[in-house]
């Protein structure tokens, strides 16, 4: 009998091993680590086996956001882009990766018919934006600010950059998706085949995700708040969203946002909310903004133009690109 | 005496046996709450209850009620925290800037539901 059951018992011991195995074997684990930074949440994301590795990559990609806002912070008297915009007038070298974000902004400023432009910073400091009861400011406040915005005075020679009396450089439509670009560098570097990294909505992804599949993203609702707009697989390209319920205020029934328009001073008004897929996140970052301003029509231009795509909401109706048709799930 | 189906049916059972315990071991789990300030990061259940964390700049109190959970009152200047509603669902969160306070329901196994990110 024994003799007989012999192979039915060893075929139990392999099972068993088997199943030992199987729930001891070391699984891709997902570490995420998520800290406020550049006045936003930022969270990194990575599929490791390793936790100590995982631990290095993370803490090395969030050292890239801290050498950025260190470097670009706007409204930070003590970063170094405040330091260097008091004595640009007379001329001063910026880093290089500073000096490459300035080439970059110059660059879609044109592309984007000056929607896009880093010398709004004067009047970002006019707009009371985050502060306790806030209010529109006095017209004249805003056409004084307007007078020192316009990105093709910007000079900017190699590293050296000369700028007029009074104007500021303002980073802060393109740092972050900058700062996502290198700490996913710094992720690969560290030998990081999944993961993604999300500064406030704007992201960028490598691999898949933890369940193997290809990242999933959802588009906030402009108007409902614990609603999602729609979804989308992401095909290894960046995504940010800018969008006029972010930083605002209400007053005499009007919303007042952080989105202004380079042109009047004012909130732009063509839509509630641009959606950008793009090759790098910073430039998904710098189109969101000058989509945004320049609203459905031209903005479905410039993306057409550049071989992007994106969801543009207006307040009566939503546009999407064509290379994202039949793609989304609305 | 048992035939040679028997034994594979035995072994069919075993192996039966083994996959359910593993499937068992792997039952979805239950979600919580957890708030995270500058000083630390705490879970809560979903109970009914109201909860009252230090943020950066003052008191965050968070209510929840019926297993939703939201923001009833904030020290952060623009309220947009409270503004933003309930939420009920795993892998949502309220995120306060201002007051540096992130009130998020998620499941024991960390997994997400629906989305992975969201961008807005």
């Amino acid at each position: 009998m024994l003799r007989r059951l012999a192979p039915a018992l060893v075929l139990v011991f392999v099972l068993v091993l088997f199943f030992i195995s199987y729930t001891r074997r070391v699984p891709l684990r997902e570490f995420t680590v998520s800290r406020f930074m550049m006045d936003t949440y930022i969270q990194i994301t990575v599929m490791e086996k390793d936790p100590a590795k995982a631990a290095a990559a993370i803490e090395d990609a969030f050292s890239v956001f801290k050498k950025v806002e260190d470097e670009m912070n706007f409204f930070s008297n003590s970063s170094l882009l405040s330091r260097l915009n008091k004595r640009a007038a007379a001329g001063v070298e910026v880093p290089e990766d500073i000096a490459f974000l300035i080439r970059e902004s110059i660059k879609y400023g044109e592309l984007s018919g000056g929607a896009y432009d880093i010398t709004v910073g004067s009047l970002m400091k006019v707009w009371p934006f985050g502060e306790s009861n806030p209010t529109v400011p006095d017209k004249k406040k805003i056409s004084g600010a307007l007078k020192e915005v316009g990105f093709r005075k910007i000079k900017i020679n190699g590293r050296t950059l000369i700028l007029e009396k009074g104007m500021e450089i303002d980073l802060s439509a393109c740092d972050k998706g900058y700062a996502v670009d290198k700490a996913i560098e710094v992720l690969q570097r560290h030998g990081i085949t999944s993961g993604m990294v999300n500064a406030g909505g704007n992201l960028k992804t490598i691999g898949v995700n933890i369940k193997g599949k290809p990242w999933f993203i959802g588009v906030q609702h402009p108007r409902k708040k614990s609603a999602l707009l729609a979804t989308l697989e992401l095909d290894g390209r960046a995504v940010a969203t800018s969008g006029d319920y972010q930083r605002f205020f209400f007053q005499n029934g009007v919303r007042y946002h952080h989105l202004l328009d380079p042109y009047t001073g004012y909130p732009a008004r063509r839509c509630i909310s641009a959606t950008i897929l793009a090759p790098t996140a910073c430039l998904a970052d710098i189109l969101s903004t000058a989509v945004f301003v320049l609203g459905p029509d031209e903005g479905m231009k410039l993306l057409e133009k550049l071989g992007c795509d994106g969801i543009i909401v207006t307040e009566k109706e939503i546009f999407v690109s064509k290379g994202l048709q039949g793609k989304i799930k609305m | 005496m048992l035939k040679k189906y028997d034994k594979l049916i035995i072994l069919l059972c075993i192996a039966g046996f083994f996959f359910s315990l593993a499937g068992i071991l792997r039952t979805k789990p239950a979600s919580f709450i957890e708030i995270k300030t500058p000083a630390e990061t705490k879970r809560y259940n979903l109970q009914d209850q109201d909860i009252t964390v230090k943020g950066a700049l003052g008191d965050t109190v968070v209510i929840v009620r019926d297993s939703r959970v939201r923001v009833a009152d904030s020290s952060c200047p623009d309220k947009w925290c409270r503004e933003s509603g309930w939420i009920d669902k795993g892998g949502e969160s309220i995120i306060c800037l201002p007051n540096k306070v992130v009130v998020s329901i998620k499941s024991e196994s960390g997994q997400r539901e629906k989305v992975d990110a969201i961008t807005f």
